[in-house]
């Protein structure tokens, strides 16, 4: 019985030893490798400056062209990403200003994002390969997240309960290097979607805005502390929405945030109903880069 | 508890300490330890069910000694009958109610007459038709006079519900299981550690095979009217490999873990898909079921005696039989007589026990003509499983006529993956099956530190694990 108990000591202490290889490992392949989401991007570039960043979900990523701003001179990047809510905006915030990223002005869309203190798991995922960074853990420490504990101390934990997100596939193509450079150079964060959408319509006649929502003051309070201009601004929305009691209800409880959603609204320039195609998008960023950043005007 | 869970992290070496420091020689303590541990086992599913093992375990228990103590064949009889009316009973009102019903109304439907009858929501408790079939073993062996009724209910109690093998199997037989509750189990380190290497290797076949093949045939059987023949293809080729990773590392996890607490299971899979025909390939895919269903059913219906038409009605009833054992719809049924229709050209030209033996490759054209057969056999096999793995017969045969447009282009599926990614891993798995194809695992011997290391390192990085699935024959 002892000869088989040492045994089992020996496989159990090679398992941890493998498992806590590979945290290693897949941590260092996360923090050196290519920037394959934008949570990479953020931890991995350090004292850069940028005259404008956009935050948000994906109406941010989809809307905001960035080649609009780049011709007049601007260095930007959209930091939207698909799904995210401002609980993860903030932290890509406080991630880039640990960073000693300057910020000169950060454009930040909401919406129904302020309708509750969202969390998207797809998002948040994306950052757990850095759960030993100080911001990021404490961030989340606070949250009681289920199994928090397990991913920050049992080695290769998280890369395992989310193995479709940050397991082996996702490694392996960053290790090759897979669309690096849409993410990188080619576009500076702007996803563009092709096509024109059928029969959209969207309902958010009964939805309201939360009247202080936490994330969104603390990304106020951050960007007046660091001096950030910031333009927290609406997006548009395809014309068969019931949407107007939603939009006003918004600007009733945060005066500052400019209302946008009206500027673009013909269906031709809408991929679904709440996402523009790549021409609705050029369109609407000549009228954001006129509003808010052409010194002539 | 689900084997690969984290609170059978915890119960496992908790109840193995704890079996062994009882003492070896202690055996009545043992067994009750056994099986207090194995009701907490399945009560942590649904402790309520446990009422049903209970009442079948009491009346199989009392039923054998019934028989036992009686020199009147009738008597004897009608003891049996209630044992299997009790069993069957069970499964028949858990399990195929309100299929037959369903079916029931469907059949007046055709022709015209619409019937209202209410079906029930019953909940199908986890492992029925394995520990039904495996107690009524021990009262038809008793009838048989191949075993003597057991006075032990403790050890009785212990071998219907033994953990390891309660949910899932392999279906023991009371003449080889029950003997060892009643003897006293030596902890032999030889058996354990293979125990151990057999449970590391069922856990990678379910964790690695089986539940990343999972992704892509959910994704594929799903979208089916949208996709073209090669995706169809190695839709059936990834549930071909998905069922088996998932029942046979069961298996393979159930008898390690037997063997850990001093006792042998018979094993369910001998690598199947390497058989040369259909009638080896039902002597190689769950055996403890198949070898069940000839001994109980087979054999006294006439089995291969008789004259051909009565052989050929013997067959489709253990295949019908087998299809509908699996599940209360008609998929499972039709894939029992598709296999039954397989097997016919053999049981009529005399060659179902043609391939008796193990693989043996004794020249290159050898090989080649082995492999042939194999292929077909498995192309066969694969055919068979859309009917399985599909919702209905209807989606079954569009399924299968969808493949019939001959498109044979990549294509990208919905899980944002393309459909052959995963035919690497299969292949290099493959490999290691045809290598070690005549042993239980390939784990052991030499190296063997070196190769469970690379198993771990498998199970860890190429495990699925976001979304992860019950064991299919869970279900059955």
């Amino acid at each position: 019985m002892r000869k088989f108990l040492n045994y089992i000591g020996v496989v159990f202490l090679l398992t941890i030893g493998i498992a806590y290889t590979l945290d290693v490992l897949y941590t260092g392949i996360y923090t050196y490798g290519a920037a394959r989401t934008k949570t990479t991007l953020a931890l991995q570039e350090k004292e850069k400056e940028f005259d404008v960043v956009f935050l948000g979900s994906s109406r941010a990523n989809n809307h905001f062209d960035t080649a609009v701003f780049e011709e007049n001179d601007l260095k930007v990047y959209n930091f939207g990403m698909s799904g995210a809510q401002l609980e993860e905006n903030l932290l890509l915030l406080k991630l880039l200003i640990a960073n000693k990223t300057k910020i000169h002005t950060l454009v930040l869309q909401v919406d129904t994002n302020l309708i509750d203190t969202y969390i998207s798991e797809g998002t948040r995922v994306s950052f757990y390969p850095f759960i030993d960074e100080d911001i990021i853990s404490s961030y989340y420490e606070n949250k009681q997240i289920n199994e928090f504990d397990y991913f920050k101390y049992v080695p290769f934990y998280r890369y395992m309960k989310y193995d479709s997100r940050i397991g082996f596939r996702e490694t392996a193509l960053i290790m090759a290097k897979f669309h690096q450079k849409t993410l990188n150079e080619a576009n500076l964060g702007f996803s563009p979607l092709l096509g024109m959408g059928k029969n959209m319509s969207y309902n958010l006649a009964n939805a309201k805005p939360l009247q202080k929502h936490p994330y969104y003051e603390e990304i106020k309070q951050i960007c007046a502390k660091e001096n950030i201009r910031f333009v927290p601004v609406t997006t548009p929305i395809c014309e068969n929405s019931s949407s107007n009691n939603f939009f006003k209800k918004i600007r009733a409880y945060y005066p500052e945030i400019k209302e946008l959603s009206f500027l673009v609204t013909d269906d031709k320039y809408f991929e679904s109903c709440g996402h523009m195609n790549v021409e609705g998008a050029q369109f609407f960023s000549e009228q954001v880069y006129e509003m808010f950043f052409n010194k002539q005007n | 508890m689900l084997f690969n869970s984290f609170q059978f992290l915890v119960f496992l070496p908790l109840v193995f300490l704890i079996y062994w420091s009882i003492g070896q020689q202690r055996i009545k303590e043992q067994n009750v330890f056994i099986l207090l541990a194995s009701y907490v086992f399945y009560g942590w599913w649904d402790y309520r069910f446990l009422a049903l093992i209970l009442a079948s375990t009491l009346l199989d228990f009392f039923v054998a000694q019934k028989i036992e103590n009686t020199n009147q064949k009738e008597k004897a009889k009608r003891w049996l009958f209630v044992s299997l009316l009790f069993n069957l009973g069970l499964l028949i009102v858990f399990k195929y109610y309100n299929f037959f019903v369903d079916s029931w109304v469907q059949a007046w439907k055709v022709f015209g007459v619409t019937m209202h009858v209410s079906t029930m929501r019953i909940i199908l408790p986890v492992g029925i038709s394995f520990y039904t079939f495996q107690t009524l073993s021990y009262t038809i062996d008793v009838y048989r006079r191949n075993l003597k009724a057991t006075k032990d209910f403790i050890g009785f109690a212990a071998f219907v519900t033994f953990f390891p093998q309660l949910v899932a199997g392999p279906i023991e037989r009371a003449t080889h299981l029950l003997p060892q509750f009643h003897n006293s189990r030596k902890f032999n380190y030889d058996k354990a550690i293979s125990g151990v290497h057999l449970f590391i290797w069922g856990l990678l076949k379910k964790v690695v095979i089986a539940d990343s093949c999972a992704v892509y045939v959910d994704a594929i059987f799903d979208n089916y009217e949208h996709l073209n023949a090669a995706t169809l293809i190695l839709g059936a080729v990834y549930f071909a490999f998905q069922i088996y990773g998932d029942f046979s590392g069961y298996s393979d996890m159930a008898i390690g873990l037997a063997r850990l607490f001093g006792f042998d299971l018979m094993r369910n899979f001998k690598t199947p898909y390497f058989s040369r025909d259909i009638a080896e390939f039902w002597r190689r895919w769950h055996i403890s079921l198949s070898t069940w269903f000839r001994d109980y059913l087979y054999i006294p219906l006439g089995g291969s005696r008789g004259a051909k038409i009565q052989q050929v009605r013997n067959v489709f009833i253990i295949f019908l039989v087998s299809g509908l054992w699996h599940g209360a719809n008609w998929t499972y049924v039709f894939w029992g007589g598709l296999n039954a229709c397989y097997f016919l050209p053999l049981l009529l030209f005399s060659k179902n026990r043609k391939n008796i033996g193990d693989l043996e490759i004794l020249s290159s054209i050898d090989f080649i003509k082995n492999l042939g057969r194999i292929a077909v056999t498995f192309a066969f096999t694969c055919f068979a499983w859309i009917f399985f793995r599909a919702e209905n017969l209807q989606s079954a045969f569009q399924y299968i006529k969808q493949i019939t447009n001959f498109k044979f282009k990549v294509e990208y599926l919905s899980i944002e993956r393309y459909s052959v990614e995963l035919l690497l891993m299969l292949f290099i798995f493959v490999l290691v099956e045809w290598f070690y194809r005549n042993r239980e695992e390939p784990l052991s011997g030499k190296r063997c530190l070196l190769k469970v290391s690379l198993a771990i390192v498998t199970i860890l990085i190429l495990g699925s694990y976001s979304n992860p699935k019950d064991f299919i024959y869970f279900q059955f």
